[in-house]
């Protein structure tokens, strides 16, 4: 048998039995812990101040003694020397060969030290991802995104060199000048946000092009947002590329921990031989069972440069124990990252989730791609209105308005205001859509 | 699978430890190109060690 049918990157990690996998864990948490503590003045300051030392990491359950990391912390940590990375950096300077940082969406952006050593874990984390979503040496694998200071697809880049892929960096081209491009070059597979995803279909159509019979893409990563993993959003990209779509869920501080696997199977594995992932309550901090949701906190078990010790990722998930039909023995979240834990807000004591609309918008076929969830407060009263867009050639109607406000309140259990707008006037996204708006 | 896996194991701990005084040698010499090479090697290396090293200190 060719490597290349081998169904994992690394079928010992992937398959490995439980019991093996949680000493493995172990093993790897807590020489993370004693890699920080030697080498990280904010973690040395930290787990000072919480009195615990590594040696006292016995067992998984020790892992709470160690206190979770916020990203308020990582700003006044980058306040201090080392300029621009401060207390966090791990390495000598020296040993930096990439510089990242987060997008700032919920305030300073965090700067993220890499050094070659990272970089070649960003690349494995990325490898084991593609591999199980399919990505091979055959694969002609185009990346349309602008390969600037965001961490965004630039390990996915690197990750398809690894495999052996035939990588086609597209950042400096207009969308059109992108599929004109792909398709001039057959690409065969596609990296991007679900929503640009759903963009360059719109400007296909305009430039006259239908991507799933003219375009040569059977296989597509979306990351940076939930939506690969929202049926109907799936469900659309799926059918307007003719191309299977897996989800992939990361971050600048924890890493590429999550992906959807070539079954497909409703959720995101959890890569546990390279992080450790918690669920916890989001009330209480404590474990969340298996199918209860909770907020996850992460800690990348193998990140050398600019460590993290159980990091608030502030996404929430649910966690199953279901097996996968793949039969990799990482556990899945159901339905995978499910939103944002800073923005879930109780509207009129119901606790409400703006993702949660994105399924039900996306379910109509009369509708565009765009949409926009405003919460205002008025006569004291919190009101959440969800703006929407008719496609070109569908009408507006009183029965399409009431057919959305209803199929929203049974979804959500709240009653929400819908505005149906002209094609083309909300606001369209191309790397981290913002289609939240809290005016409270 | 097990015994192949020592076996790649061991060949990791060799080529390592051959990466290492590869840089020494360089460092003595000052030759950038090859301490920056034998780097990226001790760097793929490390990623060798996570794929196969670690599940061989398990058993």
């Amino acid at each position: 048998m060719s490597y290349t049918q081998s169904r994992y990157w690394n079928p010992v990690l992937e398959t490995m039995p439980r019991a093996q996998l949680e000493r493995l864990k172990l093993l790897k948490f807590k020489r993370a812990v004693g890699h920080a503590y030697a080498n990280s003045p904010f973690y040395r300051k930290k787990l000072d101040g919480a009195k615990i030392r590594p040696d006292d990491i016995k067992s998984l359950s020790d892992i709470e003694k160690i206190p979770r990391t916020d990203k308020n912390e990582l700003r006044d940590a980058q306040q201090t020397d080392p300029f621009p990375y401060g207390s966090l950096l791990s390495v000598p300077t020296d040993d930096v060969t990439a510089y990242h940082q987060t997008s700032g969406t919920t305030g300073q952006a965090v700067r993220q030290a890499d050094s070659w050593r990272d970089w070649e874990w960003w690349s494995e984390c990325w490898a084991t991802i593609l591999w199980a979503q399919g990505f091979r040496p055959q694969d002609r694998v185009f990346i349309p995104f602008s390969y600037g200071v965001f961490i965004a697809f630039w390990a996915g880049h690197y990750a398809c060199e690894k495999i052996g892929c035939e990588v086609i960096a597209g950042g400096g081209l207009s969308t059109e000048d992108r599929i004109l491009k792909m398709r001039e070059i057959k690409a065969t597979a596609l990296m991007c946000t679900p929503t640009y995803a759903l963009h360059m279909t719109e400007v296909a159509a305009r430039l006259g092009i239908d991507p799933a019979s003219e375009l040569h893409v059977s296989k597509m990563l979306c990351s940076g947002e939930p939506g690969a993993l929202i049926p109907s959003t799936k469900g659309r990209i799926e059918g307007r590329w003719g191309a299977k779509v897996y989800d992939h869920a990361g971050a600048t501080e924890g890493g590429a921990w999550g992906f959807e696997c070539a079954e497909q199977p409703g959720g995101l594995h959890i890569n546990e031989a390279m992080f450790f992932l918690e669920v916890l309550n989001i009330e209480n901090g404590q474990p969340a069972a298996p199918g209860e949701k909770g907020e996850l906190v992460i800690t990348p078990l193998d990140r050398r440069a600019q460590p993290y010790l159980r990091f608030n990722l502030k996404d929430t998930a649910i966690l199953t124990d279901d097996p996968c039909k793949c039969g990799r023995s990482f556990r899945l979240l159901q339905g995978g990252v499910l939103g944002r834990s800073d923005r879930l807000t109780k509207v009129r004591g119901v606790l409400f989730s703006p993702t949660s609309v994105e399924e039900i918008v996306r379910g109509f076929p009369e509708l565009g791609d765009e949409y926009q969830v405003i919460l205002q407060k008025r006569d004291e009263l919190d009101e959440v209105t969800v703006k929407v867009e008719i496609k070109p050639d569908r009408r507006k109607n009183p029965e399409l308005e009431e057919r959305l406000r209803q199929a929203l309140r049974l979804y959500t259990g709240i009653r929400i205001n819908v505005e149906v707008e002209a094609y083309g006037t909300l606001p369209r996204f191309e790397v981290k859509a913002s289609r939240f708006e809290d005016q409270r | 699978m097990n015994e192949k896996l020592k076996n790649m194991d061991q060949e990791i701990k060799t080529i390592r430890e051959a990466a290492e005084e590869l840089k020494r040698l360089a460092l003595e010499a000052g030759m950038p190109a090859v301490i920056k090479n034998a780097d990226r090697i001790l760097a793929s290396l490390e990623m060798l060690a996570l794929n196969v090293s670690d599940p061989v200190s398990l058993e």
